[in-house]
């Protein structure tokens, strides 16, 4: 049983909908969960077969995915899928970052822009390079250089799951995922994926400033955690 | 003896007794706090007493030995509370999360 955990805050109402029916068309149970964002959107998607969560406030998306994913535990989840509710995404990959897991390759597959070659000419050069940055930083903080610094789409055993346990509620949580990897020791795979810079989810995702709350927020919680 | 001093003086007492009245049972900090209270006191009616105390620690004025002091402590305090701050995002973060699972709902059951 696989389940994909959808964190939802701030998103266009039309534009969640196409994005979950494009993860639907793959019969995975999809654990949609609102951050305490508006009241509305369970009306707007009442009629799709999905799990709904939502916290009474917004704590962050790195809080959403811990929710989601000890429901999804809840729920004898055999593996667990991290996906971004933007559009960013594609819900074909999910099935390229499972397949080590079921090969028993890896424990944790990590997506990665750069190695999908056709990606990699669309992401615009500015955010390129704090990516290239943000490697290094996941490198001093974490001990794990990766190609892909900051790709929310992931997917990992039942077994991994139990063992990483998100704190960072912010965004500082991407790298956590890499610190909770190394402590436990699990297997982990990188795998091309398609990342769509669209309008929409360009507007949408991290704003490039965010990179100092990342940092300011990682250089806290190393301090005092 | 000055107005400020009368004033000061005042304030230290009234501050004191409120925090007396508000912390029950925690001993340690009632007898920390009658000390600060005591010697605060005690430099208000003899203010000489920290210019002496600053010029053995190589401080000029007795007023300057003070804000050093001052902003040390609020640091202090700052981190304090910025440790609380986070136990009480951790704190409900867990909460929220309980309930948010416990409310969890399976949607688009009957099709009409």
């Amino acid at each position: 049983m696989i389940y994909v955990v959808v964190p939802v805050f701030n998103e266009e109402a039309i534009q969640l909908r196409q994005n979950l029916l494009a993860l639907l068309k793959f019969h995975y149970n999809i654990v949609l969960v609102n951050d305490g964002w508006n009241k509305e959107l369970k009306e707007s998607i009442a009629d799709l077969p999905i799990h709904y969560i939502r916290h009474s406030v917004n704590l962050g998306q790195g809080a959403a995915l811990q929710t989601g994913v000890e429901y999804a535990l809840l729920h004898n989840a055999e593996f667990i899928v991290h996906f971004d509710a933007d559009g960013q995404h594609n819900p074909e990959n999910i099935a390229d970052l499972i397949k080590p897991l079921i090969n028993g390759e890896a424990e944790i597959a990590l997506g990665s822009r750069f190695l999908a070659n056709n990606t990699v000419k669309e992401i615009p050069p500015f955010r390129r390079f704090i990516l290239f940055l943000a490697r290094f930083v996941n490198y001093i903080f974490t001990g794990m250089l990766l190609s892909d610094a900051h790709n929310g789409l992931r997917a990992m055993t039942r077994k991994a799951a139990e063992q990483i346990f998100l704190t960072e509620n912010s965004y500082a949580h991407a790298t956590q995922i890499l610190s909770e990897i190394r402590k436990n020791k699990l297997n982990y795979k990188e795998i091309p994926v398609t990342i769509y810079y669209s309008q929409y989810s360009t507007n949408k995702g991290q704003k490039s400033f965010n990179m100092f709350n990342i940092f300011l927020d990682l250089i806290l919680n190393k301090i005092f955690r | 003896m000055t107005a400020i001093q009368i004033l000061l003086i005042f304030s230290i007492v009234l501050f004191t007794l409120i925090f007396f009245l508000k912390l029950k049972k925690n001993n340690l900090i009632k007898i920390l706090l009658s000390l600060i209270s005591a010697f605060g006191i005690y430099f208000v009616l003899f203010p000489k007493v920290t210019t002496t105390i600053s010029n053995e620690l190589g401080v000029g004025r007795g007023t300057d030995l003070l804000l050093y002091v001052f902003i040390i402590g609020v640091l202090f305090t700052l981190i304090a509370f910025y440790i609380q701050l986070r136990k009480l995002k951790a704190q409900i973060t867990i909460l929220i999360r309980e309930k948010a699972i416990n409310e969890a709902v399976v949607l688009g059951k009957p099709h009409n």
